[in-house]
């Protein structure tokens, strides 16, 4: 323990010596999650510029487009004069989705006989286009009812019971957590995670690479969780102020525990202490290590179910990408903690992942970081003695 | 510049870093997003059920939801708290409530509710869930509707389902029917990492204490590097393109040429801006964190995910001028809708005009630059190479 706060101590001290390690510890997180966060501050995907080919000119026709004119969530912006100049403005990015309604449509309606209303997304980006569709669709929804309820009436059935039977079942929708589903809500506490992460890994690869003469003399292991302590508490203000900015300035609805948040966040630290030496003992050098620490925050982040969701990841992937790297078990727990109040209950088997994680991969760090590094030593002395 | 250029190959040749960031991790990406992405759509969300009714009529919309490939019932419960806390802890990642009574309700026209609860906090796979649960619910309002009318008003069946189906609304995702997320995402990930992998080692080749030396050998110096950097990021949008296209099989209705084209020009761009920097803060670990700094966040900043619509408009405005928005989206089109260089002329005058004043400012400025304070090595030029790759084996 002596040497754990012996170890904390020096290295927490050595932070106020650095500029770069104060930049990156104190203001890094607020700085980054400021800069994300204002990328999703917008709610949805609004004035989608959209094209409507209106090929019957009727009431019914008119009334959908009036009613796609009205919604915020799209502008009108062409109205082309067949299918293909609608495929061109598609194709050309003017225009992310079209809708053809098509001639005799109103007729076929009222005759009984519909004519289908085609609605084409341009699939390059699926955000806008499943955006786009799922308000288009709730917009032609609507309409399809009321044509339902007016032509049961034609038959000559009473108004409320041709709207009873139009309407036999009712689809009542409840989104839990986040009803408006934002796409803040949905990365940035993830991103806030791969912040934590990048930084943490860049500060203790620094550290440990500047002070390698004194990890290597004497217990490493405590030494090395002294200086992962001691990044940790340096960071932890600029995190919490990130967090504070996520919540007041962006709104992102913070329901969950803090302190299981504040667990998950020490285990994964301790679970990342080992790969930082490695990482260290491998360049040996701050720019070098930096170069492949900044490179894993894509791959880590795309493997942490942060992107795809972690149960439709194939097995072997699965198991591989949890034996390599531990953001798997720490960033979709916490926007889940963030955002859903998941329980501690849940993230148990999370935890005790990235504890054993920790100790397999801190064994192996320190004795490839001590091998490493006394060598490197050795070889200095000896230059220092020759020359 | 050819000595400038050689410099670059040794260190390449003779460090591992520069190999593992340049080639090594982008194709590692290709290779995880190629498994990952590998079931391209959502299948077997698993939901949790709450029958109230526990009729035959509502076991047969609970079969109708296990039987769609999109969802798998992994629970049933009697309470409507138990499907929260089983969502609240992502064991489901949907719901259903059916109520009580919901057959007599049907057969007395009382209009029952079904709920579906979805699970917010992931938005992709409540998307998938949403447009696949309402699919499932409309066919089967449907034919409940089509039932009623049939015995209530004794129409004929193909009457009773053109009428319960109000009208009919079909949609079409053009250049990616399937609404692949592999194909939508992959060729922007990977474009984005091979731009990062340029950027970290651009940043950190210029050698101040080499041109401290010699200021007569300082022309054309950072043109060798952005040259060889150019090189090797063409090089690696090339392998990546063929590998995308025929190992992970995303679509690539395009051209290669026109890849190697748009690859040369972002490449040039990146490169020389990062030689930019590199050329003016002499400290290399400034020197990465900067361009770190400015890439990096690039991928996010050109509407990878986010769409660029949508961002505030001075996001927007910002990155009208970043290189890699010129770039991502024609890659993209180039595999998905056959874009064709014609289309992408102005964005790849937009790269190599970037790429050009980069260069040539940091050019001048190497130029004209005092030579540092710092100590300068007695080596030459390949025997300081020599001692930077020695110190890092």
């Amino acid at each position: 323990m002596k040497i754990f706060l012996q170890a904390f101590r020096r290295e927490f001290r050595s932070i106020f010596d650095y500029a770069g390690m104060m930049i990156l510890l104190f203001i890094g997180p607020v700085f980054l999650t400021m800069f994300f966060g204002g990328v999703y501050v917008n709610d949805y995907v609004n004035d989608i510029p959209i094209a409507i080919v209106d090929e019957d000119n009727s009431g019914l026709s008119n009334t959908i487009a009036s009613s796609f004119l009205s919604n915020e969530r799209f502008d009108v912006e062409f109205y082309p004069d067949n299918r293909q100049d609608l495929e061109d403005l598609l194709y050309d990015g003017h225009a992310h989705m079209g809708i053809i309604i098509p001639q005799g449509f109103e007729s076929g309606v009222s005759k009984g006989v519909p004519k289908e209303v085609l609605v084409v997304t341009d699939g390059t980006n699926i955000v806008v286009s499943n955006n786009a569709y799922a308000q288009a669709a709730t917009i032609i929804q609507t309409i399809a009812a009321g044509v339902e309820i007016k032509v049961i009436e034609a038959k000559g059935v009473l108004p409320q019971i041709a709207e009873n039977l139009a309407l036999s079942l009712n689809i009542g929708e409840r989104v839990l957590y986040d009803p408006k589903m934002r796409y803040m809500n949905y990365l940035i506490a993830c991103y806030w995670a791969v912040f934590l992460q990048q930084l943490m890994l860049s500060s203790m690869g620094s550290k440990f690479i500047r002070s390698k003469e004194y990890m290597v003399s004497g217990n490493t292991t405590k030494k090395a969780l002294g200086l992962m302590a001691s990044c940790l508490a340096g960071i932890m203000p600029s995190m919490l102020l990130g967090l504070a900015g996520m919540k007041y300035i962006f709104h992102v609805p913070i329901v969950g525990s803090l302190w299981t948040t504040g667990l998950l966040t020490l285990i994964f630290a301790f679970a990342i202490t080992g790969m930082a030496m490695i990482l260290a003992s491998f360049t040996k050098e701050r720019v070098e290590y930096s170069k492949i620490s900044f490179m894993l925050s894509l791959p880590t982040f795309v493997l942490a179910g942060c992107v795809w969701p972690i149960e439709q990841m194939p097995d072997g992937l699965r198991v591989i990408s949890r034996i390599l790297w531990p953001l798997i078990g720490y960033a979709k727990n916490v926007q889940e903690i963030f955002i859903k109040g998941k329980e501690f209950s849940a993230v148990v088997p999370d935890i005790l992942y990235m504890f054993i994680f920790g100790c397999i991969w801190l064994f192996i760090g320190v004795k490839v970081y001590t091998k490493t590094f006394s060598k490197v030593q050795t070889v200095m002395e000896m230059e220092r003695t020759v020359s | 510049m050819i000595r400038s250029f050689k410099e670059e190959v040794k260190v390449l040749v003779q460090g591992k870093t520069n190999i593992i960031v340049l080639f090594i991790l982008p194709l590692l990406l290709v290779l995880i997003l190629g498994v990952e992405l590998s079931g391209e759509v959502l299948r077997e969300i698993p939901i949790v059920v709450v029958d109230h009714d526990g009729s035959a009529f509502s076991m047969d919309l609970i079969q109708k939801f296990d039987s769609d490939e999109t969802f798998s019932v992994e629970y049933r419960t009697d309470s409507d708290e138990e499907l929260e806390k089983l969502i609240r802890n992502s064991k489901a990642r949907a719901g259903i409530i059916i109520p009580e009574g919901f057959y007599d309700d049907i057969a007395g026209l009382e209009s029952p509710s079904v709920a579906m609860i979805y699970d917010g906090s992931n938005m992709s796979v409540t998307s998938a869930a949403k447009a696949k649960a309402t699919e499932i619910l409309l066919t089967y309002k449907a034919g409940v509707t089509s039932q009623q009318l049939m015995g209530r008003l004794g129409m004929s069946y193909e009457d009773s389902i053109e009428i319960a189906q109000g009208f009919i609304f079909r949609s079409k995702a053009l250049y990616n029917p399937g609404k692949s997320f592999q194909d939508f995402l992959t060729p922007m990930l990977v474009a984005g990492i091979i731009q990062i992998a340029i950027a970290l080692c651009a940043s950190t080749s210029v050698r101040h204490e080499l041109l401290d030396r010699d200021k007569k050998k300082r022309l054309g110096y950072v043109s060798g590097k952005v040259l060889f950097y150019t090189i090797c990021g063409t090089f690696m949008y090339i392998l990546s393109t063929a590998l995308l296209a025929t190992v992970i099989g995303i679509p690539f209705r395009g051209n290669m040429a026109d890849v190697i084209i748009m690859s040369l020009g972002l490449s040039f761009a990146v490169s020389s801006f990062c030689i930019l920097i590199s050329a003016v803060i002499r400290k290399r670990m400034v020197a990465l964190v900067g361009a770190g700094l400015m890439i990096i966040p690039n991928s996010m900043m050109a509407g990878t995910t986010w769409p660029l619509i949508s961002m505030p408009s001075g996001y927007h405005a910002f990155a009208s001028y970043i290189p890699f928005i010129h770039f991502v989206d024609n890659y993209r089109n180039i595999f998905l809708k056959g874009a064709v260089l014609g289309d992408m002329t102005n964005d790849l005058a937009y790269m190599f005009a970037f790429g050009l004043i980069a260069l040539l400012i940091a050019e001048f400025v190497v130029v004209i630059m005092e030579t540092g304070k710092e100590e300068t090595v007695n080596e030459d030029i390949s025997a300081s190479v020599q001692k930077r790759v020695s110190v890092n084996i």
